[in-house]
């Protein structure tokens, strides 16, 4: 299992748009993405969770995922949320 | 005969007269209705066909939304499809069916609850909103279940009216073809439907309150869009004031696309650039519908303007990169701050001045104040990266403001250059004849600068020593005063001569008569509120650069403005009777 903190750092948080993309990704692996925030814990392929997560700018999430391709999941997930979603700000 | 007038917001411009189509807000039956065990199996089945037909619904939607109105308003159906995918909303629904033993329309209903809760809970306004799309999309699924479709409204084009749309319902509705207009009770000028009806030209009043209690099926409508009026069952004489209005609106319309997206040549083949004098990035999709070519003049004060504390570079840079994200390829001439003067700036507590047109002003103060000037050039060195940007400096009195704007420049470049910023290394720059003093500079000028752009409106107070707002005086402001003229013409040849670019912005180039002794002195670009592109257009291709040339050369011995205009106009009448010819687009 791979864990980490990470900062929302796109202008519009985890919105609509933002949740689109981080879960059509999500779901090119086949392990179990999890998002907490607070103490709210998500199933990152599910964009309805994620949208109640409200994770919006400079909030900080925990990505939590496990399964065979973990390593790469993690990757390419951190890489968006860090890419600020291919958002200008 | 009575009838009803009611005032709304007007958000997309347009005129339209026809039947009105109500639309029935989708509500989910709070009925709870059970269901024998054994027809649960039975009951998810229906449910999971519902779902079939809703993501057929939305696919369908979102292609079709993306041919006419773009990527960027489908985007919401590939939201709602993943909504309607998501397992957890899914198996909530199943789960429900399953163990309370009830009808799919009672667990849609519930589900429907249970996020709302959810999302009325958040304390972000935006992330509370999304409670709709989640309604939006189990109101659909909801709709499927019955097993008669709804037959499609037959009768043709129809007046739709509703409380309010949702997005995806507003995009499904007005993407058919079938809608004339649209008035509604709710919403507001940045709502999705009026963005979405102002892309697809369908006039749209909203913020009417109650107009679907004042109207049913079958009612005739006029709406206004452009004024925000809507008329309920008008006797025949408005129907036919109406019926003329909307011709002419039609022509209108029909006219400034043609002309639009004719090119910008004169009759003997010249070609001329006219270009929009901007405050607002928004601004620009307008401009272009005009005819604009580009952005001539973007006057940055708003910025400053809109916010009692000072901008920060984020600020400057989201809405300039807006911008040349939004004019790409085309152009865009970003003016520096131009303020101080009669435009206070309470943020900067400039002291009041005797004379503020004379006094700390523009470059002046920005100058003066350098910690707020860089920040707004490295904003737009950032935003330069797609290589349209341009910068423009105004209020240039002397050769050593260039010296210091270009020094101050070439470090930020530096700066971004060490902190690996992209920027376009060849950002032109340029700067305003305003005042008289650069005017008569101008051959010194041109070789430090790449563009020129002359303020008229500036320039000829100046050299006039005239306030136009001052009524006592008003009356010697004259743009073809030969002085100005004189000026104005030097420029503009000294310009041309040094192979640099020349612009006017100011208010001259707006106006048809001097626009054409500008085009005469050797103008190309125009740059003037875009309302103006069209007549200005219009007027240059009627003409030939040659003898308007001709013309303007012989103007220049006459003594006065008077004689300027008289001349002018008579002499281009005479070779063109059509020259200044109104026409449609007025």
């Amino acid at each position: 299992m791979v864990e980490k903190k990470l900062v929302i750092r796109n202008k519009l948080g985890l919105h609509a748009r933002a949740a689109v993309k981080f879960v059509n990704l999500a779901n090119r692996f086949s392990s179990k993405v999890k998002i907490i925030k607070n103490s709210a814990e998500i199933d990152g392929k599910s964009i309805l969770g994620i949208l109640t997560l409200a994770a919006t700018q400079h909030s900080t999430i925990t990505l939590k995922i496990s399964g065979r391709d973990e390593k790469d999941a993690f990757k390419a997930l951190t890489g968006l949320i860090n890419d600020k979603f291919e958002e200008k700000e | 005969m009575e009838f009803v007038r009611l005032r709304g917001i007007a958000v997309s411009p347009g005129v339209a007269m026809g039947r009105v189509r109500v639309t029935e807000p989708l509500v989910f039956s709070a009925q709870r209705e059970s269901i024998p065990p054994v027809r649960v199996k039975a009951e998810r089945a229906r449910l999971e066909q519902a779902v079939r037909r809703t993501r057929r619904q939305l696919s369908l939607l979102r292609s079709k939304i993306k041919k006419k109105a773009g990527q960027d308003h489908a985007f919401i159906f590939d939201a709602h499809l993943m909504i309607l995918e998501d397992h957890t909303l899914r198996s909530n629904l199943d789960r429900i069916i399953a163990t309370e033993k009830v009808k799919a329309e009672w667990a849609l209903c519930q589900v429907n609850a249970k996020y709302r809760r959810i999302f009325e809970s958040l304390d972000d306004d935006a992330f509370r909103q999304r409670q709709l799309d989640v309604y939006d999309v189990l109101a659909k699924i909801y709709r499927n279940l019955k097993q008669k479709r709804e037959a499609i409204a037959a009768g043709g084009k129809k007046i739709l009216v509703a409380h309010d749309l949702l997005p995806s319902e507003a995009a499904g509705r007005l993407s058919r073809g079938n809608v004339l207009g649209v008035a509604l009770d709710m919403g507001g000028p940045t709502s999705h439907v009026a963005i979405l009806a102002r892309s697809l030209n369908i006039p749209t009043v909203v913020g009417l309150h109650d107009v679907t209690g004042q109207v049913k099926n079958g009612d005739t409508l006029i709406l206004d869009g452009t004024d925000g009026e809507v008329i309920i069952n008008p006797p025949p004489a408005v129907q036919r004031e109406f019926e003329s209005k909307k011709q002419r609106y039609d022509n209108y319309r029909l006219e400034l696309h043609r002309l639009a997206k004719m090119p910008s040549l004169t009759l003997d083949r010249v070609r001329f650039t006219p270009m929009a004098n901007i405050e607002l990035p928004e601004e620009i999709a307008m401009a272009q519908s005009l005819g604009a070519e580009g952005v001539g003049l973007f006057r940055s004060e708003f910025l400053y303007l809109q916010s009692a504390s000072l901008p920060d570079e984020d600020d400057h840079y989201r809405v300039y990169s807006q911008l040349a994200r939004s004019a790409y390829p085309a152009p865009v001439c970003i003016r520096t701050i131009d303020i101080g003067g009669e435009k206070a700036l309470p943020q900067l507590k400039i002291e009041q001045e005797r004379n503020p047109a004379l006094g700390l002003r523009a470059i002046r103060l920005c100058l003066k104040n350098r910690d707020m000037f860089r920040i707004q050039l490295r904003a737009i060195l950032r935003a330069s990266f797609l290589r349209n940007i341009q910068l423009l400096v105004p209020m240039i009195t002397e050769i050593e403001e260039v010296g210091e704007v270009k020094l101050l420049f070439e470090e930020i470049k530096t700066e971004l250059r060490a902190e690996k910023v992209r920027f376009d290394e060849n950002i032109p720059l340029g700067v305003m004849i305003e005042v008289p003093a650069a005017a008569a500079l101008t051959d010194l000028l041109v070789k430090e600068v790449d563009f020129l752009s002359i303020g008229t409106n500036d320039l000829i107070q100046y050299c006039l020593a005239v306030d136009r707002s001052n009524e006592f005086v008003a009356y010697l402001y004259k743009p073809l005063h030969p002085s100005v003229l004189r000026l104005v013409k030097f420029i503009i040849e000294t310009a041309v001569q040094a192979g640099r670019r020349v612009t006017v912005c100011g208010e001259m180039a707006a106006d048809p008569l001097s626009a054409l002794i500008l085009l005469g002195f050797g103008l190309r670009e125009f740059s003037m509120n875009p309302i103006f592109i069209p007549r200005i257009k219009r007027m240059l291709r009627a003409v030939e650069f040659r003898t308007v040339r001709r013309i303007v050369a012989q103007a220049m011995d006459l003594r006065t403005a008077q004689e300027v205009e008289e001349f002018v106009t008579e002499k281009i009448l005479a070779r063109y009777p059509h020259a200044f010819l109104k026409g449609g687009a007025e």
